[in-house]
């Protein structure tokens, strides 16, 4: 999934664009607000040159360092969430993209799960 | 590749307590060092996640701290030292889900008491020694096969 196609199947705006995709696309999905949360499910996940989404409530600084920290170079924010301007600035420098959707994690998660999309952890959407 | 090529490196990066702005800084160019040398990736993102729970644990509860990292033929250590509380219990705080998290901790988006759980899992051998009012040290080592 490209980027553009995310943003149109979540109603989402771009609020910064990170610049190129992975080769594979975004194909895995990862639904968090607790970033050590994440953090462990990284831990546990082999997904070397994969495209991770991060969908999360969370919008700080910390979401983007902590995603830069793993790899995860797409985050989108739920519910409309818009991030600070440190935050943005740190996406900018980090070349991560970020968008923000209407949509709950709930909605988002149903919606990426339907197109198929891969869980963090490895498991597959059945299909 | 997931050795150093015989590189030795000691880096120290300061770590301020409190100061939630910069944190994940340290952790960021520790990160950025590995890359260059060509470590492997499995093996940076072990020490990243390890790394950075360990600066966030400096910056939300100690007045400061440093990461000291250690680079050695088959080896990388990263030694997190602060001033600050100290432990009293280490056993419980290596619990998953003990915390003793402030709000704005929790606001971050830590302080669910994963951190160190994390850091132990993330590490091939992690070893925390605490001293109350004065300090906590924790000593993780990751092997480069």
């Amino acid at each position: 999934m490209t980027k553009s196609q995310l943003q149109k199947k979540l109603s989402a705006a771009t609020i910064y664009d990170g610049g190129a995709e992975p080769d594979t696309g975004y194909d895995t999905v990862c639904a968090c607000d607790m970033m050590s949360e994440l953090l462990a499910m990284m831990n546990h996940s082999c997904q070397r040159n994969r495209g991770i989404i991060l969908l999360t409530g969370l919008a700080n600084p910390q979401v983007i360092r902590t995603s830069e920290l793993v790899d995860i170079r797409l985050i989108v924010f739920l519910r409309d969430k818009k991030p600070t301007p440190d935050t943005v600035e740190l996406a900018r420098k980090c070349g991560i993209t970020i968008m923000s959707t209407p949509h709950t994690m709930y909605k988002c998660c149903g919606i990426l799960h339907d197109l198929k999309l891969n869980d963090v952890q490895g498991e597959n959407a059945p299909g | 590749m997931n050795d150093t090529n015989g590189t030795q490196m000691h880096l120290e990066y300061p770590v301020q307590g409190g100061d939630f702005s910069s944190a994940g800084g340290a952790s960021s160019r520790i990160k950025n060092v590995l890359k260059r040398l060509g470590i492997e990736y499995e093996t940076i993102k072990r020490i990243a996640i390890a790394s950075y729970e360990s600066e966030m644990n400096i910056v939300a509860y100690a007045a400061t701290g440093k990461l000291l990292v250690d680079i050695v033929p088959g080896e990388i250590s990263i030694t997190a030292v602060d001033i600050g509380p100290g432990i009293p219990d280490i056993e419980q705080a290596l619990q998953e889900g003990f915390s003793t998290a402030t709000p704005l901790i929790r606001e971050m988006g830590f302080g669910a008491g994963l951190g160190l759980p994390n850091m132990k899992k993330a590490a091939d051998e992690m070893v925390v020694e605490s001293t109350v009012g004065i300090g906590t040290t924790v000593k993780m080592k990751f092997r480069l096969t």
